[in-house]
């Protein structure tokens, strides 16, 4: 193998810019202020010929908005109105994380653990605060399901409120697992394009190794579906610990 | 149908990621154990607070920019199509009543046509009635009139018929006879039986 080994996860290892600043910022930030910086952007390019009848980009913008306004609107109902804003923010924030992740010399922000705890936190918190201000002491009666014999609740509280507890990890983890996995496909694919170049010589190697090189193409479709669809998950999720948090 | 992709691309992606990560995990030098899983590494860490000011900045960008940014257009949008349907409903109300007003005239003139032209027919059979009458009563003089004349020419005829019967009847008498003869025995006679006959 000639000393080629596949690093499928040094991808992850975060290199300070500029010397972190003195606050620790890495490439991870720095895509994350690029994420944060496009999408208003986007929007205000999009949108800026507030056209009646509009053009493509503008009509794109259109359509997100539309789209995720139903999502939400449609799970929060319309006392959810005042969190929309939030899950916009939040979807596009994903949504654009994990696309530029793809972006060769990019890097996912996403793929990160302490990043998708965060946001999955944050709206865990939130998801809190909203109920306790709704409901207030009446919240934690909902650890006991309705219409449960009294006698079950020894065993029915605890398993509620791990269930609960549980919401944050599994946000997180679902998001973090499936770009992890996605970008280890890539990058393991990848390689064995260079294994195969340089363990059976460029004549042999070469040819075979434009294989792996289809299947990433096919594997970026794969992911441009899993970066969309994990943004959607986590967005309407989002919405659905809301929903439970207002109307309760 | 998405919740069965996500989880079939899950399903596939833990596969190949577990495939790919035992042994990257076990050989490989240059990454040992997961870069995203050293929360000692303070790089890692300080994410967390990257995370929370960098969303909240696109989140303040969104809710005070993007969202009325969007909201404004699809709102002008909206009040503009109902603008001009509102322009359009009054114009069709405007136009519904110009028809009615023109359906009005036209069933007036219609009216007013049809009372004139019945009014017309009235005048003229009253009118031809009259010389209808004027006709008759013309032609029952004219016919009285010439009744009368006939009937005095058939007396004046008949006059003359006496006469000439008298006087046929003295020329007759007097060549029969050969001679003279009272007229006034001749006529009377004649007279007699004309009287008679008639």
């Amino acid at each position: 193998m000639a000393g080629h080994k596949i690093d499928a996860l040094g991808q992850f290892e975060l290199h300070p810019i500029l010397g972190g600043m003195g606050v620790y910022f890495t490439q991870s930030e720095l895509m994350m202020v690029i994420a944060a910086v496009i999408v208003p952007v986007a929007i205000y390019f999009g949108m800026r010929h507030k056209a009646v009848v509009p053009g493509r980009f503008q009509s794109a913008t259109e359509i997100c908005y539309e789209f995720l306004y139903g999502m939400a609107m449609g799970t929060m109902g319309a006392k959810g109105k005042g969190f929309f804003p939030f899950i916009f923010a939040l979807f596009f924030f994903i949504l654009t994380g994990n696309y530029l992740g793809l972006l060769p010399f990019s890097f996912a922000f996403t793929s990160h653990i302490v990043v998708t705890a965060t946001l999955a936190i944050m709206v865990f918190i939130l998801a809190i605060l909203v109920s306790l201000k709704n409901q207030g002491l009446k919240f934690f009666a909902h650890f006991l399901p309705a219409g449960a014999p009294v006698a079950m609740a020894p065993l029915l509280v605890p398993i509620e409120i791990m269930s609960y507890l549980s919401r944050p990890i599994s946000l997180s983890v679902r998001l973090f697992a499936n770009m992890v996995a996605g970008h280890v496909m890539l990058e393991m694919f990848a390689g064995f394009t260079i294994l195969l170049a340089t363990g059976l010589g460029v004549a042999l190697g070469g040819p075979l190794g434009i294989l792996p090189i289809v299947l990433n193409v096919a594997l970026i479709a794969l992911e441009l579906l899993v970066g969309a669809l994990q943004a959607y998950v986590f967005a309407i999720l989002t919405c659905m610990y809301l929903q439970e948090a207002i109307e309760h | 149908m998405r919740r069965f992709s996500a989880r079939f691309s899950r399903l596939v992606a833990s596969l190949v990621a577990a495939g790919a990560l035992a042994p990257a995990l076990s050989t490989n030098a240059m990454a040992s154990g997961m870069p995203q899983m050293e929360f000692h590494n303070p790089l890692v860490v300080a994410q967390f607070a990257w995370v929370l000011i960098i969303f909240f900045c696109l989140f303040l960008a969104v809710k005070y920019f993007s969202i009325p940014q969007i909201e404004q257009v699809i709102h002008n949008r909206r009040s503009k199509i109902d603008g001009d349907m509102d322009s359009a409903r009054q114009a069709k109300a405007q136009a519904d009543k110009a028809v009615e007003a023109l359906n009005k005239t036209r069933n007036e003139a219609a009216t007013e046509a049809q009372a004139k032209i019945d009014s017309i027919i009235q005048e003229t059979r009253a009118s031809s009635a009259k010389q209808m009458q004027a006709l008759q009563a013309r032609l029952d003089k004219e016919m009285h009139e010439a009744e009368t004349r006939i009937v005095q020419a058939r007396d004046s005829a008949l006059k003359q018929v006496d006469q000439m019967a008298k006087d046929v009847a003295q020329s007759l008498v007097k060549q029969l006879l050969n001679e003279d003869v009272n007229d006034q025995i001749v006529n009377n006679k004649v007279q007699q039986i004309l009287t008679v006959k008639s």
